[in-house]
């Protein structure tokens, strides 16, 4: 796969994964109600709160695109909805290798979901707790998404994730310590490895850095950046950073109140930003 | 013809204050094969402007950019992008500066999205890098600590690697001292010669003389005079 990427990176062609249309979610709050949200996301009949509203957008493979707005945009929710952790409320979502990319993937049963998730996709959670087990190692961590993916061989699981544990510069002698020891960084580390795991053609990103300190956060971005460009992994990032958005995307998208305000290249949405809410965000950076 | 640009407008709009801001007034140009066409004029004449609108870094409020067919105004992001990593190359004034790459392998980039392994591309960076005279401990460090130069000649490096058929240059040659500024006239000639069709602002008109057919002259986002380089550097 990583061959053909880079063919078609050659020829300039974009070639499509991932079509999401009219992606919504509404937290409601009044079933009969007809939701009216025409000033805002708050529904002004019955106070239902649309999440997500209407979003739409497509991924190319091996392309990075960072999704930026402030706590509350919807962003998060937007990805956990990819993800499967969220259903949402209407909208679809097409995968081009799943189903000759015909197939909507909110309309297959979960167990099909769950499949893929374990074999098409990677998720690295804000909070490290929800993506790996404290309880388990570091190695059993990774361990753990490869046998969700059908990995059976003893031998191969562990060299696998010995692998993985390295790129992600986990020190050898804590491969097999519980992760609950481990520092905010290290636990990150361990998430992009288990997520990695299964070499999936999507890779979700929710705020990967946030919370850590700068240096950690240079070398974890440093880090996913050689490991998406080594691989041709395609990647959706959550971030409220434009600096981690800059560092690592393409193009970014721009959430306020559930809706995509501007889409753009990365350089541009930080040098003319159009909408009044992404020049107030830009104007917002410190230095 | 590489580039024909009709009739370009940029306004900037700044909500916060609700005001406007014209930067460009109705641009029309078009450029061949080869042709080097210096840029001048006073700072806020819309230099900088124009070269980003051909570049996407802004987005143009009206007008076309013909760019081998293409009008890059209506091109997709995607289109853009895989243009950007093939054809068109930028200088900035400023260095954005990657954190935790090496001087090295932020120049040997682009060779890499051509499909060159890492290592060859790693070793025509270095190659290029010491011919703009770019010290051999430097070429293994971070560039975040360099001087205003040495940034400066790494982005036209990264710019010139791949050999795009238009080069955008933004006062490229700045914080560089005489000697390296010869150096990044000879590479750019040399482009030239290759078939490059390179567009560059340049307040030295020095470098102009030894390098461009034309100079256009801008004004209030307008391009008030052009000529053959010895008419408008005889005018002004």
């Amino acid at each position: 796969m990583c061959a053909l990427i880079q063919d078609s990176a050659k020829k300039g062609e974009n070639i499509m994964l991932l079509e999401v249309k009219a992606l919504t979610k509404i937290y409601s709050k009044n079933d009969t109600c007809k939701h009216d949200f025409e000033k805002g996301n708050v529904c002004v009949k019955c106070g239902s709160v649309a999440a997500v509203k209407d979003v739409s957008f497509r991924l190319d493979e091996g392309e990075v695109l960072s999704i930026v707005g402030e706590s509350g945009s919807g962003k998060s929710t937007l990805l956990k909805i990819l993800y499967f952790d969220i259903e949402p409320t209407r909208g679809e979502t097409y995968l081009s290798s799943f189903e000759g990319g015909k197939r909507n993937l909110f309309s297959v049963d979960s167990k099909r979901k769950r499949e893929l998730r374990n074999f098409n996709m990677g998720m690295v959670y804000q909070n490290p707790e929800d993506g790996i087990k404290p309880g388990i190692s570091a190695s059993g961590n990774v361990a753990d998404k490869l046998l969700a993916a059908n990995w059976r061989d003893f031998g191969r699981i562990k060299n696998r994730s010995l692998e993985l544990l390295s790129k992600t510069e986990i020190p050898e002698q804590r491969f097999y310590d519980l992760t609950k020891n481990f520092s905010g960084g290290m636990k990150q580390r361990v998430q992009i490895s288990k997520a990695m795991a299964n070499n999936p053609e999507l890779l979700l990103l929710d705020e990967p850095t946030t919370g850590l300190d700068v240096s950690v956060q240079a070398r974890l971005l440093d880090m996913i950046r050689s490991i998406q460009q080594e691989l041709g992994i395609a990647t959706i990032m959550v971030t409220h950073d434009f600096g981690v958005a800059k560092t690592l995307a393409d193009r970014i998208m721009v959430m306020c109140g559930g809706v995509v305000v501007e889409s753009g290249l990365a350089d541009q949405i930080l040098e003319d930003p159009q909408h009044e809410y992404t020049q107030l965000l830009i104007n917002s950076i410190l230095g | 013809m590489v580039l024909e640009i009709k009739d370009l407008r940029k306004t900037f709009t700044m909500h916060a204050i609700g005001k406007q801001l014209t930067a460009l007034n109705g641009v029309s140009f078009s450029a061949n094969e080869g042709e080097f066409i210096g840029i001048m004029g006073k700072s806020g004449s819309g230099k900088s402007t124009l070269l980003k609108c051909i570049y996407r870094t802004c987005l143009p409020t009206a007008g076309s950019i013909i760019y081998h067919n293409i009008d890059l105004t209506k091109a997709k992001d995607n289109e853009i992008i895989a243009l950007r990593r093939k054809e068109i190359g930028y200088v900035s004034q400023f260095l954005r500066v990657i954190p935790r790459v090496t001087t090295v392998d932020v120049v040997a980039e682009p060779l890499i999205w051509k499909g060159y392994t890492r290592e060859k591309a790693r070793d025509e960076a270095s190659y290029l890098l010491r011919k703009l005279e770019i010290k051999e401990e430097l070429l293994n460090a971070y560039p975040t600590t360099f001087s205003g130069g040495e940034k400066q000649r790494v982005n036209l490096a990264r710019a010139i690697i791949s050999r795009p058929s238009l080069l955008l240059l933004d006062e490229p040659t700045s914080a560089l001292d005489a000697e390296s500024s010869k150096k990044v006239v000879e590479m750019m000639l040399k482009l030239k010669q290759e078939g490059t069709t390179i567009l560059g602002t340049f307040h030295n008109t020095e470098i102009l003389k030894k390098t461009s057919d034309r100079i256009f002259f801008m004004k209030n986002g307008c391009i008030e005079k052009t000529g053959k380089t010895h008419e408008i550097l005889e005018m002004i």
